[in-house]
């Protein structure tokens, strides 16, 4: 990253490669749009190799900052777009199923879907940066900007409410 | 253990699977060694972790991502190098030596035409008032100075 702070373009290449799975993943996951999620992917990198020299090593890891820049880029296209109706209960999935005619798996995997878009931000954010980021509650709520004790209620709120609304699913 | 004391034992796993998850690795080590008792001895505690578990796995399936699009990783890196080229071509051309005698022979230009600029907007007002005067259908009161 200090490399890239002189604006080497080669160490900022190896950054790129190293990180764009793993946060055009997250932009996925939160977008659930894969056009919105590579826009926002190119977006925060640029933003990174513009505002490189505002990073500061020592306080957090990088990829803690470029989820917390592209948590920022999400919330603000998600603000102007939403994508609430691929969600909707009558919408038919990809087999042309209606969610109640579909088999219990895919009805709990509908009904998982519907439930998240549902919690709040910031609970569903929580849930996807310790679930499927990888992260240690540390870094998590270091994206979120909050305290370790304050992400693991978030959690905990988020899995409550999941596990009570999924479980006439079972 | 009681029933009563069980119990309260089962709420508080319960609560600590909301916050840790079904994966024992992610618990703190003082609240991991207390719940590895309970599920030895208890099948209400493997029936929660059980249940846990099957949410963090509804979890992971609900966040499965696509692969990232072919072209991406060089798209990034060809606009930020795009920026570079543009940023350089805009110290060393534009801002830098080459430019700088022309940039001071334009400065009299630039300050005489602001200046001539502004003498013509004082003139437009003076002539603005020249005509409201004319034009007015009341007389102007004229003072008398005295003269025949």
């Amino acid at each position: 990253m200090i490399r890239v702070q002189n604006q080497d373009r080669d160490a900022f290449a190896i950054l790129v490669g190293r990180h764009l799975e793993a946060i055009h993943a997250f932009n996925y996951r939160f977008l659930r749009n894969a056009e919105d999620a590579a826009d926002v992917a190119q977006e925060a990198f640029l933003r990174v190799w513009n505002k490189a020299g505002t990073y500061r090593a020592g306080r957090v890891k990088f990829s803690t900052w470029l989820h917390r820049i592209a948590r920022n880029l999400c919330i603000d296209l998600h603000r102007r777009r939403t994508h609430t109706e691929e969600l909707d209960s009558g919408v038919p999935d990809e087999n042309g199923l209606r969610p109640d005619q579909a088999p219990a798996g895919q009805r709990l995997a509908a009904a998982l879907a519907r439930e998240l878009a549902a919690l709040p931000e910031r609970q569903r954010t929580a849930l996807m940066l310790c679930h499927s980021q990888g992260m240690s509650n540390r870094d998590a709520a270091a994206v979120l900007g909050v305290s370790v004790d304050a992400l693991e209620s978030l959690l905990a709120r988020g899995r409550r409410t999941l596990r009570v609304a999924l479980r006439d699913y079972r | 253990m009681t029933t009563e004391s069980h119990n309260q034992a089962m709420l508080v796993f319960e609560a600590e699977l909301d916050r840790y998850g079904a994966d024992l690795l992610r618990w703190p080590d003082d609240r991991r060694a207390v719940a590895e008792g309970l599920l030895e001895s208890s099948s209400s505690a493997q029936r929660l972790l059980a249940e846990a578990a099957e949410l963090d796995a509804a979890l992971a399936a609900a966040f499965v991502a696509p692969p990232v699009p072919m072209g991406l990783e060089t798209r990034i890196n060809a606009r930020a190098e795009r920026r570079d080229i543009w940023l350089e071509w805009l110290t060393t051309t534009v801002l830098m030596r080459p430019w700088r005698p022309l940039g001071a022979a334009c400065v009299p230009l630039v300050l005489g035409f602001a200046l001539g600029l502004s003498a013509a907007e004082d003139t437009a007002d003076l002539e603005d008032s020249v005509l409201v005067a004319f034009s007015s259908s009341e007389p102007l009161a004229v003072e008398p100075t005295g003269e025949q």
